[in-house]
């Protein structure tokens, strides 16, 4: 299952009004459970999935990368950083330079992670949690909207 | 080296000067991260190598010949969704000030620049830290042409080719941190209507038959702003409203 598609059945979910949806199928096994102030998601595949990363990030970290015993790919409690407002995400802090983080990067409490811009005021967005970075759910230089999902961190 | 004798509780009583650096917002930004900076900090500089206006734009100063400073400001008491408020306390300080030098002609071209007539006077760059839904800290870059005689960039003014006289640019800053200052004092203790009001009626091309740009060309007058800091457009007896990226002005 693809990070999107998770996201797609969040934002199903969250929308649905459910507090908690299970869900389980040959491939999966899926908990949405939604409370006050945090979104925890639990995702655990049930069969191996064969492109968990992208080739780039074993590069650059090829000792993180090495598939870790089965008992901790499962239950992976991830985070989702989310937009504190409506703008558009750049994913640098200007053309030139190089994105704030890429797919694997560690990141601690209070880096910055991206630019969000509204109305010409610039924002730098900075990490409520430390850990590793799953996943960018936003496409360079996009509108986003209050709330969205920005990033799907694995913390540490 | 300056000497800002600004009657101020906060801004301005802490200086940092640089004779010449890359950009005052990001030694703004540095000083921040060292915990060296703290509310209504000044970074000024004479000679600023690489300043920036918005995303990869320059910003072209001469050295010695204009204000380029940034201010450090801590104003958690905003949510993100409002912090375009922030956009309207500094652009009508920024017509404080200048109105006693300039008694007409001075208005802010939506959202940010400081206009005599059709030509930019000074120039905002505003950058913030946001973690969550909190305001950390924003840094105020401020490029105000004072004295420089010349510019490359064609629709640019400074006082000196208005008025035709040398200022001093430390009693410039001084009044500056005073202007700011009682506009930042009157957002945190809640007054938005003032401001929202002042900036609305200081809006260049309002109330005037202009053509826009959007999708496509087309004519309306400007009736103020949105609290989001979108604009409001009169088109045919509707208003419409447009985000920065939306509309352009045309000449």
């Amino acid at each position: 299952m693809k990070a999107k598609e998770i996201q797609d059945l969040i934002d199903f979910i969250a929308k649905s009004g459910l507090n908690e949806v299970n869900i389980e199928t040959e491939e999966f096994k899926i908990k949405v459970r939604k409370n006050a102030d945090a979104k925890i998601v639990e995702y655990a595949p049930t069969a191996p999935i064969a492109t968990s990363q992208p080739p780039t990030t074993k590069n650059e970290t090829p000792v993180e990368t090495p598939t870790p015993p089965k008992e901790e790919v499962d239950n992976k409690n991830y985070v989702i950083i989310k937009s504190p407002m409506i703008g558009t995400f750049y994913r640098s802090s200007n053309p030139e330079s190089e994105s704030f983080v890429k797919v694997g990067d560690q990141i601690s409490v209070g880096e910055t992670v991206c630019i969000i811009e509204a109305m010409k005021l610039f924002n730098e967005i900075e990490s409520e949690v430390s850990g590793t970075i799953v996943k960018v759910l936003c496409e360079n230089s996009t509108p986003v909207e209050y709330e969205q999902d920005l990033f799907l961190v694995d913390p540490a | 080296m300056y000497k800002i004798l600004a009657k101020t509780l906060f801004v301005g009583r802490k200086l940092h000067y640089l004779p010449s650096c890359h950009s005052t917002n990001d030694i703004a930004s540095e000083l921040l991260a060292q915990k060296k900076a703290t509310e209504g900090t000044l970074i000024i500089t004479d000679d600023q190598i690489a300043g920036r206006g918005q995303r990869g734009n320059a910003w072209e100063s001469v050295p010695y010949q204009n204000v380029t400073l940034s201010v450090v400001l801590l104003p958690n008491f905003l949510h993100p969704k409002d912090q375009f408020l922030m956009t309207m306390m500094i652009s009508v300080a920024l017509i404080d000030l200048l109105c006693a030098f300039l008694p007409d002609g001075l208005r802010i071209k939506w959202p940010n620049d400081i206009y005599y007539y059709d030509r930019k006077i000074a120039g905002i760059l505003i950058e913030s830290a946001i973690q969550q839904e909190d305001i950390e800290s924003t840094i105020i870059g401020i490029g105000l042409n004072v004295n420089q005689s010349q510019f490359i960039t064609p629709n640019a003014i400074s006082l000196f080719q208005i008025t035709n006289r040398q200022f001093h640019l430390e009693g410039i800053i001084s009044r500056l941190c005073e202007t700011m200052e009682k506009r930042y004092l009157e957002l945190k203790g809640g007054d938005w209507t003032t401001l929202k009001s002042t900036y609305s009626k200081s809006l260049y091309r309002l109330n005037q038959v202009h053509r826009f740009q959007s999708t496509e060309a087309f004519t309306g007058k400007i009736r103020g702003v949105e609290d989001t800091g979108k604009i409001c457009i009169e088109v045919n007896g509707k208003i419409l409203t447009f985000d920065f990226k939306e509309v352009k002005f045309i000449a």
